[in-house]
């Protein structure tokens, strides 16, 4: 028996962990150019909050609310530019949680769909209705990119 | 034996207060949902549940209290509706709050449970009766 390849590096894993979430399509590179950029900028607002997380972690941190340190938030910003690549539209919510992570939150009719970059290293993707897990999965930091 | 106060039973028809930081995000009234489940995230403090006030002990505004210069709003919960999806609920009180109670359910070592992700979820879905605040700054 012949185990699948982990993917190796943060793009890949993401990408890894969104497949069975949403639809595949074939990358800004090959949409329209403007629908691209549109998406780009849909994700400047996420991208402004990690960098503000970055600058200014205090604003976050709170009795038993750890801020996410630097390389999480760095961490979060390639995960939210793969996302990005991958055509994917930016959260509805963008938190952390309280243990020094990030959450991309997206709500759907009926469906919650969460990644969450935890201190630990590992992301993890969970579908939810309603209250129910309907399925997640996890990937734990493994490669030579773990630094 | 004389009963200490605050560590008698939670009576199911009891009201429950938890904290919420404005500055995490966590609550916003624009959205909907409003509130996120991290605000039930059991943090590494959290050793033997999360935290919540009985409303027969303190008033909100004490509730609502935290780090100096930051603001909260406040959580309310009813203690049956916890109990009826299956969580548990203990009073802790502290010599400096004998309010405090424990949801002892939702612990820092079972966080990544599949039935404390629901539980999450359901409190703050469901089970959140309304938000108050944000309270001023101390």
């Amino acid at each position: 028996m012949k185990l699948i390849e982990l993917p190796d590096t943060l793009a890949e894993r993401v990408a890894w962990l969104i497949r069975p979430v949403v639809q595949p399509h074939h990358g800004v590179d090959d949409r329209n150019e403007t629908a691209g950029l549109d998406l780009q900028s849909e994700w400047h607002t996420v991208l402004a909050q990690l960098a503000d997380w970055k600058s200014n972690p205090d604003e976050v941190a709170d009795e038993g609310v750890l801020a996410p340190p630097a390389a999480l938030v760095a961490c979060a910003e390639h995960v939210a530019e793969t996302l990005c690549s991958n055509g994917v539209q930016p959260p509805d919510t963008l938190v952390t949680n309280a243990d020094g992570g990030i959450v991309f939150r997206w709500r759907l009719p009926g469906r919650t769909w969460s990644i969450e970059i935890d201190i630990d290293g590992s992301i993890e993707s969970s579908l939810l209705a309603g209250s129910r897990l309907l399925w997640r999965h996890s990937i734990h930091e493994h490669s030579a990119e773990a630094s | 034996m004389t009963e200490l106060p605050g560590s008698d039973p939670i009576l199911d028809d009891e009201t429950l207060y938890r904290r919420i930081p404005v500055s995490t995000n966590w609550y916003d009234p624009n959205r909907s949902p409003a509130l996120e489940p991290e605000a039930f995230r059991p943090n590494r403090n959290d050793e033997f549940g999360i935290s919540v006030a009985r409303a027969k002990y303190t008033t909100m505004q004490q509730a609502a209290l935290g780090r100096v210069g930051k603001q909260y709003y406040v959580a309310v919960l009813r203690a049956d509706d916890i109990r009826a999806a299956g969580m548990e609920l203990a009073a802790r009180p502290l010599p400096d709050d004998l309010s405090h109670a424990e949801i002892t359910s939702l612990t820092y070592e079972s966080r990544k449970s599949k039935q404390a992700i629901e539980w999450r979820s359901l409190l703050a879905e469901q089970l959140c009766l309304r938000i108050e605040g944000p309270f001023p700054a101390q």
